[in-house]
């Protein structure tokens, strides 16, 4: 309950340069896992580690950091780490720490970190929850399927959660399949995997010294896209004048799915739409993109002008690309919608002039990694931005100028969010906007653009009574 | 106006005739005010109505580049914005015409894009920061405004201002100018219509007053004009022709000396200055008669100028000896320039405007193209309504005036039909002297026949009998005229909507429900080959696709729309109808790497590349008569058959093969019913592909984009492969195909 709906207010990951030095990192041996469980979610097109955690402080001081070996390739792709403690509904705060230790089959880990608030003495037993949200997927497998064959993905995943500490009970699953294939052979009976239903397990094995670490390569079918967005660029109007936030999005889309062995040929593609009743399959059919509730005026526009394969289900746009989007084919598109400005502004109370903007950091598609997003929120003319605050980490945040419509004066404030590896599921968190913006700048535009008009007319009525008759 | 008459008239004593003076001036100050702001209602009126009416395709649609040419000269137009003019000029493009790409910049009239670029950055300048495509799609509704103002000033030229209404009316509305300048038809006749009028406005004005001033506009407008339009020809043409016939008409003036040298100076050295038309104003045959008119008018000074200063015995001789001497000169000097081959040939399309047959025999590749077609009588009809019969009734009339601007009118109405009736899109430059004609005629029946005054003064003149036949017949006359006008009005927007607001990219058809749906078939599959393709990938498609291929899949094409190379036309048609094996080495050549038909078999979709193929064929005949032969494409009957008694040639030629690529087992029992041809088509007539992939066809089969498959590793050659391949899998393929029913 707790994960699923309160993460995005507490916890925020926080990449920091850590002290000790990079080369050979080995964190103190501290702790002890009486068990560690840890899940693979494969049901979506990102990957989500569950770990469930039973440590005890087996050390004869308090200690307040708890280390968790990441891969040293996925730490820029991890979207979301966070901890809490299994027993109350609390967040424990975490971070990525970029120190290398290179494993003893030549695995480079880095750490992840659990800080506790209070110092663990010596002896006590915790229980924790951690979950690492990864903007990763797993690749084609075989890379080049026919139309009708069904599309796999081969998945690396280590058949021991990688742990500094001894550990007591450990098992790795993987889940979210309905079928599994392990492509590279255990060393022993022992370390096989187990297909159970919708799901394949390793272990449970049993005091595993620390860093140990055995890969295998898994692969299950997938009959759905892998929708990957390259680029988002996401825009959020606001206008005190209109009362409205208008949004619009523009996405780079690709399938990162199986390409397609020997071209596409209609008649299969037709055939195999006719069999399935038009369930779709590995390719993008229909993307149902999320908008804001409430909100009017959706369209959707690409390179080429408007696409007229759109249909409104209540909140969700239903939008047919141009054409099936198989693996590793492209497709980008605008897509915007106007909400009234009162679904996401508030008026601060203690501030005169001052106004607060709530607003989602994504919308768009459902269970989708985003490589690279771009979030702008475009403030009306004239106001200020005084504080900000993003559910999400973010690489960069600048504010720019944006000249639109008769901006005649200093044009609006476009506050711009940089983020990268994001997965859908992260979206509702909300970016919060403060800004101040006083009445005298609602009025500011008009009194501009009559004032160029006059002028443009007095230079007309100046001009018309010139006379340069010679006579 | 009648009671203000009849106070003028009886004046009582000195006093109140003053007074009445005074009033008079009153009531003539607050007619003239009504007047003018009736006048400002009815332009605000026609400029609605001709912006309006052109705004179905957007509003049906949206705002969307229509056709094939506005496709380029949008292109063209981001070109410039995104880059500096210099660099527009020197554009040299090679992502057409591959390998020989295009020296755009020098090949294009800058014009329109110009206008375009210049509105762009003056509305940035305002705070208006308005999208090209938006800018370029309303780019003709906004000219044709400007158009129908200038065909007023021209008629009232002529005639008087109720005239010139009528006609701003006209123009603003007639389904033949429509039919260029609906939004999205971003092409140069959107612009070049305007300045026609506008540069006759001016030429009119100048030769009426002798004004060097109006001469200079009208140059200017000129210059405009051929920077604009491959038409200007037209101009410069007809304005020499109006001065030679004002002189043997022997109407020369001192006036008519001013405004013509004036025009040919300023406007020849002006348009010299457009790099596509260069030294052409002084070399090519189409520009002779401007000059040899300007040497005519300096001879006719010369010779008024001596005149007048002799007597009429010994100018007689002068005249004559000197007329023989320039005669012969001037066809000697023609003669021997031609030879020299110092002045150009003359071109084909010339031929094609005095014999309609000579495209056909002589150049396929102008024949091919449905605009140069002769016209057919109903299109007449359509365009131009109930102005077409008013047009030979005006130029009646004209004649029984015959100022020297009527002898204007005259010569544009006899010219411009004869080659309106050659060439289909020359009756776009017909329809504005329609519609100028049509409303002279108008306004001066209506002048007699909406004059309605005798009722006012029955006491004074007639009996009382007569008058009321003469109101009966006047309210007759003018109630018919009404309603003509009013079919005008109807027809020309039935017209408009229903026949010239389809933008031809996306198709309208229906659903089941009744409900519009649009067939878009033509951006599907260009936005794949955008989106799924390498950037620098070479296409090869009947050049009618070029542009747009080049504007909206933004790859590179082997030909386009600017059909300057036959030649190299000529190779995409022997590859389309060549065997496979001969095509894909020729296409390999030229490093294509895909190959894009249009197949309308399925949708029913008459314009396609098979319909086109004879074309094709025609084309690279002329270049390889030995390879491609139009007679082994028919069959014995002489008929052009697709389905199973098709001729071998025509079943063994890419372009069929990749049409009809699949398209039988879309059908129960493989029998694939064509619904352009109607012909049934089986899998048996259908050869398999050995060297082509298809790698994509759009949801109704429309567009069809196949890749060359890559050369074999092992040396084969591609057909024996297939062959190989074939024989290894002859049980899989010898399954049962599941029976399927096309949906639509």
């Amino acid at each position: 309950m707790l994960f699923t709906r309160f993460w995005f207010l507490t916890a925020i990951v926080t990449l920091i340069k850590f002290v000790v030095s990079e080369d050979d990192f080995i964190p103190p041996n501290s702790w002890e896992n009486k068990e560690f469980k840890k899940t693979i979610e494969v049901s979506n097109s990102f990957t989500t580690e569950n770990l469930e955690l039973t440590i005890i402080n087996i050390d004869s001081e308090p200690v307040t950091q708890y280390f968790l070996p990441i891969p040293t390739e996925l730490l820029p792709k991890i979207s979301m780490f966070t901890a809490a403690y299994m027993s109350e509904e609390s967040f424990i705060q975490c971070m990525l720490v970029p120190g290398v230790h290179t494993l003893a089959d030549g695995t480079q880990v880095s750490y992840g970190v659990i800080q506790f608030e209070a110092p663990v003495a010596p002896g006590e037993e915790i229980a924790l929850l951690a979950k690492i949200h990864l903007a990763v997927t797993g690749t084609p497998f075989p890379e080049e399927i026919g139309m009708d064959d069904t599309q796999s993905l081969a998945l690396e995943v280590n058949r021991y959660p990688i742990s500094p500490y001894l550990s007591k009970t450990v098992s790795v699953d993987v889940a979210g399949a309905e079928d599994f294939i392990e492509l590279t052979p255990a060393q022993s009976d022992d370390e096989a995997g187990i297909l159970l239903t919708g799901q394949f397990k390793y272990g449970p094995f049993h005091n595993v010294p620390p860093f140990t670490s055995s890969w295998a390569k898994v692969s299950y079918p997938v009959d759905y896209p892998l929708i990957t967005v390259t680029d988002l660029k996401r825009d959020i109007w606001i206008s005190h004048w209109g009362h409205t936030a208008e949004f619009q999005e523009y996405y780079e889309i690709k399938n990162q799915g199986a390409k397609l062995k020997n071209g596409f040929s209609r008649v299969e593609f037709m055939k195999r739409v006719q069999r399935t009743e038009g369930k779709g399959g590995n390719f993008i059919g229909v993307l149902g993109l999320a908008m804001t509730e409430n909100s009017t005026d959706p369209y959707v526009t690409d390179k080429v002008g408007k696409v007229s394969s759109v249909m409104r289900e209540e909140d969700k746009l239903l939008l047919k690309p141009r054409f099936p989007v198989f693996g590793g084919w492209a497709y980008n598109f605008t897509v915007g919608w106007t909400n009234t400005l009162e679904d996401f502004l508030h008026t601060s109370n203690t501030e005169q002039d001052a106004f607060v903007i709530a607003l989602p950091v994504l919308n768009g598609p459902p269970d989708t990694i985003y490589r690279n997003a771009e979030v702008s929120v475009i403030l009306p003319e004239g106001a200020e931005v005084i504080d900000v605050g993003s559910p999400l980490p973010f690489a960069n945040a600048t504010v720019t100028r944006e000249y639109s419509y008769f901006d005649l004066a200093d044009g609006h404030a476009k506050l711009t969010f940089y983020y990268s590896n994001l997965i859908s599921e992260l979206g509702s968190g909300e970016l919060v906007v403060k800004y101040k913006l006083n009445a005298n700048s609602l009025y500011q535009k008009a009194l501009y653009i009559s004032y160029y008009v006059f002028g443009a007319l007095m230079t007309v009525f100046v001009l018309i009574n010139l006379n340069l008759n010679i006579k | 106006m009648s009671e203000i008459a009849e106070k003028i008239v009886v004046p009582d004593t000195a006093v109140t005739a003053n007074e009445n003076d005074t009033t008079t001036q009153k009531d003539g100050n607050c007619v003239s005010w009504i007047q003018s702001s009736l006048k400002t209602l009815i332009f605000i009126a026609i400029i609605i109505a001709s912006i309006s009416s052109r705004l179905f395709a957007v509003i049906r649609f949206e705002s969307i580049i229509h056709e094939f040419d506005p496709w380029f000269n949008y292109r063209a137009t981001q070109y410039l914005v995104n880059n500096s003019f210099k660099d527009f000029l020197n554009w040299f493009d090679e992502r057409t015409w591959y390998p020989l790409g295009r020296v755009t910049g020098g090949t294009l009239y800058p014009g329109l894009m110009t206008t375009s670029a210049f509105i762009w950055h003056a509305l940035r300048k305002i705070g208006l920061p308005v999208d090209i495509r938006n800018i370029c799609v309303l780019f003709a509704p906004a000219f044709s405004a400007i158009t129908a103002y200038v065909t007023y000033k021209l008629t009232c030229e002529l005639k008087d201002e109720k005239a010139g209404l009528l006609a701003a009316a006209f123009i603003g509305i007639v389904p033949g100018y429509i039919s260029r300048s609906v939004a999205g038809s971003y092409d140069n006749e959107a612009i070049a219509i305007t300045l026609l009028m506008a540069t006759f406005m001016f030429w009119i004005k100048g030769l009426k007053q002798g004004s060097i001033l109006n001469s200079s506009f009208a140059a200017l407008c000129y210059f405009y004009m051929v920077s604009a339009w491959g038409g200007y020809v037209f101009i410069t043409n007809l304005i020499p022709f109006h001065v030679f016939c004002l002189i043997l008409m022997g109407r020369y003036t001192s006036k008519i000396y001013v405004a013509y040298n004036t025009w040919f100076v300023i406007g020849t050295i002006a348009s010299m200055q457009i790099p596509f038309v260069g030294f052409l104003p002084i070399k090519s045959n189409d520009h002779m008669a401007a000059l040899g008119v300007f040497c005519l008018l300096q001879i006719v000074a010369l010779g008024d100028f001596i005149k007048a200063k002799i007597s009429e015995k010994k100018f007689k001789v002068i005249m004559w000896v000197s007329i023989i001497l320039i005669m012969i000169g001037g066809i000697a000097g023609l003669f021997l320039l031609t030879y020299l081959g110092l002045i150009a040939p003359w071109t084909g399309r010339f031929y094609s405007l005095w014999d309609t047959n000579y495209a056909r025999i002589h150049i396929p590749i102008i024949a091919s193209v449905s605009e140069h077609q002769p016209i057919t009588w109903p299109a007449f009809f359509l365009d131009t309504h109930f102005l077409i019969w008013l047009f030979p009734a005006a130029v009646f009339l004209m004649f029984m005036d015959l100022k020297n601007e009527h002898v204007f009118i005259i010569v544009y109405s006899v010219l411009c039909s004869y080659f309106a009736g050659v060439m289909v899109r020359l009756m776009l430059t017909l329809t504005p002297v329609i519609c100028i004609a049509g409303a002279v005629a108008l306004s001066k029946l209506f002048d007699i026949y909406l004059d309605f005054s005798p009722i006012f003064s029955t006491k004074k003149t007639g009996t009382t009998k007569s008058s009321v036949m003469t109101v009966l017949t006047r309210a007759l006359v003018s109630a018919s005229f009404i309603y003509y006008l009013y079919l005008f009005v109807h027809h020309c927007t039935w017209v408009t909507q229903s026949a010239y607001s389809s933008p031809s990219v996306v198709l309208p058809s229906q659903n089941r429900d009744g409900s519009m749906a649009i067939i878009d078939d033509y951006r599907e599959a260009y936005y794949w080959l955008r989106m799924n393709t390498d950037y620098d990938a070479k296409i090869a498609s009947w050049w009618d696709y070029g542009y747009q291929i080049g504007g909206m899949a933004d790859r590179t094409t082997l030909v386009d729309n600017n059909t300057w190379n036959n030649t190299h036309i000529a190779i995409v048609g022997k590859a389309m109808a060549s065997p496979e094996e001969v095509s894909y080495e020729l296409l390999k050549e030229h490093d294509v790497d895909y190959v894009l038909v249009i197949f309308g078999g399925v949708l029913g979709f008459g314009g396609d590349d098979i319909n086109k193929f004879l074309w094709m064929i025609r084309i690279a005949e002329g270049i390889w008569p030995e390879e491609v032969k139009e007679r082994d494409f028919f069959v014995n009957q002489g008929e052009f058959r697709v389905d199973s008694q098709a001729s071998q040639t025509m079943k063994k030629s890419l372009m069929y093969k990749m049409s009809y690529h699949g398209f039988p087992d879309l059908f129960p029992n493989g029998q694939g019913q064509d619904r352009v041809r109607q012909q049934v088509v089986t899998a048996a007539d259908v050869e398999d592909l050995d060297y082509f992939d298809e790698v994509f066809s759009s949801e109704n089969w429309l567009v069809r984009i196949y890749k060359l498959k890559d050369l074999d590793i092992e040396g084969r050659d591609l057909s024996d492969f297939a062959e190989f391949e074939k024989s290894k899998n002859t049980k899989r393929s010898s399954n049962k195909r599941p029976e399927i029913d096309l949906r639509v």
